[in-house]
């Protein structure tokens, strides 16, 4: 049974960090040499982003072979897994917009260095939204339970096809206008859909 | 009384939400409330039946996801049918002394258009013709598009609301607390879009509650010339002892939309979270209130897809430098199809200062409809700025209309009826403003007051479209002063005239005066000056003209229009007096570098500068064989040891492709090339395409010809463009798990039809084994070992 209506919310940024940003783009080491690289392309990203959320609380259950989520049944062990001991979960899909994919594609061919690191910048950025979504949803939704790590369709044995039933529960189209594709992709691509176990302390 | 005679008197109250309604009555998620229809009619009738009693004069067919992405078309049909049905029957049955009329609902279909998503702009308009057809034949009194947050989808909707029916259609879209859409739309670009296409009212739903979008009705109230709608939720949901509720309460609602009514909206209702109790305390309050009347607003708006340009005061710099004509360069670029070369011609342009882009493709011998339907889709997300459409085609202007994500330029009309008849109807249905040129099938007329007189002639046939003057920009046409030393004259009275007689905007082409004289630029920036002072609102120019830009500046500075000279002291850092171009600054530490050493850091404009220089003296072989090449190959070999990084890989694949093409355009023929054909693409379904862009300039910079198809590329395409090609190499990328089925599917086909071809492959979900597997020749684990694998096929 569905424990609530769908909500969605916009969190305000946390700050960028530079070395996960830098690490999305695939540097290891010394970062100073990218760093003028990183700073353009924040200047050029960050005013457009924006940190939309909807999610739901749905009951869970889980027997190590299946699991039912919000009545939708779906064999993950590793899911399973994962959640022992929740009750219900978390729902949600968070998106930071399309201006990433907008300025990927702007520079896509004429600077693919500038494309690959704001690229690299987005997903910082939406990572960053989903944790931070978590810590407010542990602070000030369920501050009497223990959230389990997000888990998302793809991880482990868990289909992706298991983002059709997300997008059936949560229509995000809706409220924050991430849509998904026949091949499964979002779009805005910088967006994350993923589960959150809710637990007894 | 129709719902247009209503509207013009009255407040209208439309209805609240109904999701939230089903949501109690126990509908399931997941579930497609528009099955309701004919699963629970008694449910909707009563719904519907609720909210008119409550007071609303409009309530919508429960229609909101009606469409053929979710129902079969028989099915399509019934639901409709049935909606239209339960809310007359409502109408009917509810005891409400109020006029009483129901909308046709149409909401987002849940795909994002191209480029971004995977649904065609043309996908779109057919899918909601189809409601739109069927709504209309059951018969309803208007039409709601709501709670868009894509203007493209919103254009695409309204352009099938208005090709479909005659009925008055209502525009709301869903704005985020940064009051634009997802899509970057502020209110004021959506109101000068969706008014140029015939929308009758404009507003906000969803997404917040009342308070929350106070700016954006303020924004639309202050912008647009139709009535205003205001939908919002009853706040945002929050959780309450384990229940859902909004945070607004009716009261409170009610009179937060009520002070908006005050300011001048005429259009109210409510959407996520309200209810007929809501609809009630709304409809108290507006009782006894008159509606303000709608005022026209007479501003020349035309909008990119994110920012709106008014005409007026400062002078509007329109980028020149997208033309073939006379440019050596953009017209290889045209006729080579590359689109690159255009893409960054825009963004230098905005960046030099253009507040508008001029578009021309044309060029004998190319399909100029398609080509421009390109460029305008790459540069419109390209670059900020307002385009503007330069085609004497009307084929090519309304291919690039239709796709326009904005209200563009349209450049241009003249004074032929032949011009007219072609250009005012796609003006009407697109929406646009017009640059109109003063002469007709007789020539340019001599006199200020020949083009006077065509000008009126065009303003009145505008009007018979009704398209609205403020919409036509004139350009009174320069002449040079080289064949007739009174032409600049004639020019400049015009543009005065044009302004206080007939209260338009006038643009030129300032180049023209000077055509035939040595030394144009200083005959253009005094000209130019000259007009703006006479009141000229937009000029055609290069704003990489130093010259321009320092007049630009200075008359500006000159005519009050620059606030505590702030745009010209900050441009007046950058510029030489006496020298003639804007420089750009130099970092002398630099000045020691080699061409070898600018590559390995990645300095562009540094390599551009020495490669140029070096041509002087070094043949164009020697350049690239021992300073470009060796560089390439220390990096290339310090990536595939882990000493340098992607981003330091790409930066100087960057600055090794700015060398080759500055050797390019100095060398005819080719230079570097090695003889080995790669065609590449993401494959079908895979939209993402920034690896398979990487591999790509790689290739190239090792002098391998590549042949990019780009993304969501099916399988018979990449078989017949590698056949066309004679490749002999096929690149593919995938990048989920759900498209490498389409990667084994062109492999398959490929080897079939074209068993000499290698392919390679590449992606974030193969691996060596996975791509044996699928019947690949190689796996290429990044961009250097495509490289690597390529060099093998060298002959």
């Amino acid at each position: 049974m569905i424990k609530n209506r769908n909500m969605f919310l916009e969190l305000s940024p946390l700050p960028v960090s530079d070395i996960e940003a830098l690490r999305y783009a695939g540097v290891r080491g010394e970062t100073e040499e990218y760093e003028n690289l990183l700073s353009l392309c924040k200047a050029e990203l960050l005013p457009n982003l924006r940190g939309l959320v909807t999610y739901r609380v749905v009951d869970f259950y889980a027997d190590g072979e299946f699991c039912e989520i919000g009545g939708i049944r779906v064999k993950s062990r590793s899911l399973s897994k994962a959640f022992f001991g929740s009750k219900s979960a978390i729902i949600f899909v968070a998106t930071v917009g399309l201006t990433a994919d907008r300025l990927v594609k702007k520079y896509e061919g004429i600077s693919v260095s500038r494309a690959h690191m704001i690229n690299a910048l987005a997903t910082e950025r939406i990572e960053s939204l989903c944790d931070s979504f978590a810590d407010m949803a542990q602070r000030e939704l369920f501050s009497e339970y223990a959230l389990t790590k997000r888990f998302s369709a793809g991880y482990g044995d868990l289909p992706l096809e298991f983002q059709r039933d997300i997008f059936m529960l949560l229509t995000p189209e809706k409220y924050i206008g991430v849509t998904l594709n026949d091949s499964l992709l979002m779009t805005p691509t910088k967006s994350v859909s993923a589960l959150i176990g809710i637990k007894n302390k | 009384m129709t719902f247009s005679e209503f509207s013009k008197q009255n407040i209208v109250i439309l209805d609240g939400g109904m999701g939230t309604l089903l949501e109690k009555r126990g509908i399931k998620p997941g579930e497609k409330s528009e099955e309701w229809n004919i699963s629970h009619p008694d449910v909707i009738y009563e719904i519907q039946k609720s909210y008119f009693d409550a007071g609303s004069n409009v309530v919508n067919t429960n229609t909101f996801g009606a469409n053929l992405f979710k129902f079969e078309k028989a099915e399509l049909e019934k639901i409709i049918l049935s909606a239209v049905s339960l809310a007359k029957r409502a109408r009917e049955d509810s005891q409400s002394k109020k006029e009483k009329f129901i909308a046709l609902d149409i909401g987002p279909t849940g795909k994002l258009i191209k480029p971004f998503g995977d649904m065609d702009f043309e996908k779109a308009y057919e899918i909601f013709s189809e409601t739109v057809r069927i709504g209309v034949k059951y018969g309803v009194d208007l039409i709601t598009v709501e709670t868009m947050n894509d203007s493209m989808e919103t254009r695409a909707a309204l352009l099938a609301v208005k090709d479909n029916s005659d009925l008055p259609v209502i525009v709301t879209n869903a704005y985020g607390t940064d009051s634009k859409l997802l899509s970057g739309a502020s209110p004021e670009t959506m109101a000068a879009m969706l008014e140029g296409m015939g929308a009758d009212f404009i507003g906000a739903n969803c997404s917040l509650g009342p308070k929350a979008l106070f700016p954006v009705i303020e924004s639309l109230l202050e912008n647009s010339s139709v009535p205003t709608v205001f939908k919002p939720n009853a706040g945002l949901p929050e959780i309450k002892s384990g229940e859902t509720v909004y945070n607004v309460s009716p009261e409170e609602f009610a009179r937060d939309v009520v002070d908006m009514v005050r300011l001048g909206v005429r259009v109210v209702g409510g959407c996520c979270g309200t209810t007929p109790e809501y609809i009630k305390a709304l409809s108290d309050k507006l009782e006894g209130l008159n509606p303000k009347p709608v005022s026209k607003k007479n501003k020349t708006v035309v909008t990119s897809f994110c920012k709106a340009l008014k005409l007026g005061g400062k002078m509007t710099l329109i980028g020149e430098s997208i033309n073939p004509t006379g440019k050596k360069r953009m017209r290889r670029a045209v006729e080579e199809g590359d689109v690159d070369f255009i893409v960054s011609t825009a963004i230098s342009e905005e960046e030099l200062g253009a507040d508008a882009l001029d578009i021309n493709v044309g060029v004998p011998g190319i399909d100029e409809t398609a080509f421009i339907e390109k460029v305008v889709s790459s540069v419109q997300y390209s670059s900020s700025l307002p385009l503007c459409i330069d085609t004497s085609s009307a084929e090519a202007m309304e291919a690039a209309l239709r796709i326009y994500n904005g209200k563009a330029i349209i450049n241009s009309v003249n004074g032929k009826p032949s011009s007219m008849e072609k250009i005012f109807p796609l003006m009407k249905k697109y929406g646009g403003v017009a640059i109109a040129l003063t002469l007709d099938e007789n020539g340019i007329p001599e006199t200020a007051d020949g083009r006077m007189e065509i000008a009126k002639k065009i303003l009145a046939e505008a009007e018979r479209y009704g398209i609205d003057k403020k919409d036509i920009i004139f350009d009174p046409l320069a002449m040079t002063v080289s064949a007739d030393k009174n032409s600049a004259l004639v020019t400049l009275e015009c543009i005065k005239r044009i302004k206080t007689e007939l209260g338009c905007h006038t643009s030129l082409g300032v180049s023209n005066i000077s055509f035939g004289l040595p030394k144009r630029d200083i005959v253009n920036s005094v000209f130019f000056a000259m007009a703006y002072q006479n009141g000229l609102s937009a000029a055609i120019m290069n704003p990489a003209s130093a010259e321009m830009m320092k007049s630009y500046y200075a008359a500006s500075l000159l005519l009050g229009l620059d606030d505590n000279s702030k745009n010209y002291v900050a441009a007046a850092e950058n510029m030489e007096i006496g020298g003639m171009s804007l420089s750009v600054k130099k970092e002398e530490s630099l000045s020691s570098l080699t061409l070898s050493e600018s590559i390995i850091k990645g300095l562009s404009e540094r390599a551009t500068e020495i490669t140029r220089e070096l041509l002087k003296t070094v043949s164009a072989m020697d350049i690239v064989n021992s300073e470009i090449i060796p560089a390439l190959d220390k990096v290339g070999r310090g990536f595939e040891e882990g000493s340098v990084y992607l981003p330091g890989l790409l930066l100087s694949a960057e600055t090794a492709k700015s060398a080759f093409s500055e050797i390019k355009s100095s060398v005819s023929g080719s230079t570097s090339k090695n003889g080995v054909e790669i065609v590449i693409a993401t494959v079908k379904g895979d939209i993402h395409d920034i690896g398979k862009n990487i591999v790509k300039l790689l290739l190239e910079n090792y002098g391998f010809e590549v042949i990019d198809l780009g993304k969501d590329v099916a399988p018979e395409t990449i078989v017949s463009e590698a056949e066309k090609h004679s490749a002999d190499i096929v690149g593919l990328s995938a990048l989920m798990t759900t498209t490498v089925p389409a990667m084994e599917e062109t492999v398959k086909l490929l080897k079939e039809r074209h068993p000499t071809v290698k392919v390679m492959v590449g992606g974030a979900v193969l691996n060596e084994e996975y791509a044996r597997k699928i019947g690949a020749d190689a796996y290429a684990k990044d961009a250097m070992s495509a490289v690597r694998y390529a060099e093998a096929f060298i002959k």
